[in-house]
């Protein structure tokens, strides 16, 4: 009798060992009646914008030539500027900007030196919008009166200002 | 006669110790105005781009991402000249480390080598070498003799440019912005 018993208890041990292995695959497959969707998203936010300027200054070559009538003096053994015997070739040249940057920007221009250049009022370059913005600013030298050279010489410098707009 | 000869001489000793006082006189006032001058008044740190591109590219300079684009230069006329300039308004000047630091940019499709003088109130601050096409600075050592308290202050960009014989262009280009001095 003992020996049957023994055997039927070790007979249901051996059966509860399954149940323990399903009981964990039940745990694992099973399914909430109700399910609840989280949204996980991330979101933009506009930071500083940093305005960055790109032009570009192109100008003309700012040569002008003069042209004179020279006499070979012996007695100086120089050559003589003859008087009123000389002239300027002077043409109207141009500097023009172009604005690729995301603000306008004002452009002018001023001369220093010998005689006297008027590029006139400061021109709005507008920003970039499809296609950059240009301007030209234009000007004629003037000499003083009287003035000549017998050699290339230096006349001045132009400076260009660029400022932002406000 | 020769109390007169006496007379005579003593005169004459004093009219030369009195030309001789003059003459010291206007040597200590001589020297004490250049003195003056040269403490408070001598302007040390004006200066004009050279006439001359310098030969030397400048230490700071870095190339940008595009500098080898050598196909794609600007138009220019015979004689003439075309550069870009690229740059933002923000410029700040760190007297802690005696650096000013900008973003400047001489880019790749520009014809002429470039120089950058930083300028406050018509004082060259910061003046860079030679920026070739391609390159860019983002700072450049305050000049000896700068004297700048922290605030802010009027000032500009002045970009001189050089052909590729050295020559200085006719044409230059101010930018006016606001520098920015910390300590």
């Amino acid at each position: 009798m003992k020996k049957v018993l023994s055997i039927v208890l070790a007979i249901a041990m051996i059966a509860t060992m399954s149940a323990v292995a399903f009981a964990g695959e039940a745990v694992i497959n099973a399914v909430p009646d109700e399910t609840t969707e989280i949204p996980v998203t991330a979101t933009y936010a506009q930071g500083d914008r940093i305005d960055t300027y790109k032009v570009t200054i192109s100008w003309e070559d700012f040569t002008y030539s003069f042209g004179s009538t020279e006499t070979w003096n012996p007695t100086t053994h120089n050559w003589d500027l003859t008087a009123g015997a000389g002239e300027w070739t002077i043409e109207e040249k141009d500097i023009t900007i172009t604005n690729d940057s995301n603000k306008a920007v004002t452009a002018s221009a001023a001369y220093e030196g010998e005689g006297t250049l008027d590029f006139g009022e400061a021109a709005t370059v507008a920003a970039w919008n499809e296609t950059a913005g240009t301007a030209t600013l234009s000007a004629t030298w003037a000499p003083a009166e009287g003035y000549t050279i017998q050699e290339a010489t230096d006349l001045g410098t132009i400076t260009v200002t660029i400022a932002a707009v406000a | 006669m020769s109390k007169h000869v006496n007379q005579e001489n003593n005169r004459k000793k004093k009219r030369w110790m009195l030309a001789a006082l003059i003459l010291l006189l206007l040597l200590l006032i001589t020297s004490c105005s250049v003195t003056i001058w040269s403490i408070f008044f001598r302007d040390t740190t004006t200066t004009l781009a050279p006439d001359y591109a310098p030969q030397e590219i400048d230490p700071n300079a870095t190339p940008t991402p595009d500098s080898d684009k050598e196909d794609e230069k600007l138009e220019q006329e015979q004689g003439g000249g075309s550069v870009s300039l690229q740059y933002t308004q923000d410029v700040r000047a760190d007297l802690s480390d005696g650096m000013v630091y900008f973003s400047f940019t001489n880019p790749y499709e520009s014809n002429q080598d470039m120089v950058l003088q930083v300028v406050v109130k018509g004082k060259v601050i910061a003046q860079s070498k030679l920026l070739p096409p391609g390159n860019s600075l983002s700072k450049l050592p305050l000049r000896e003799g700068v004297n700048l308290s922290p605030g802010g202050y009027e000032g500009k960009f002045t970009a001189a440019y050089y052909y590729e014989n050295g020559e200085k262009a006719i044409v230059q280009t101010d930018i006016p912005l606001t520098v920015k001095v910390q300590e």
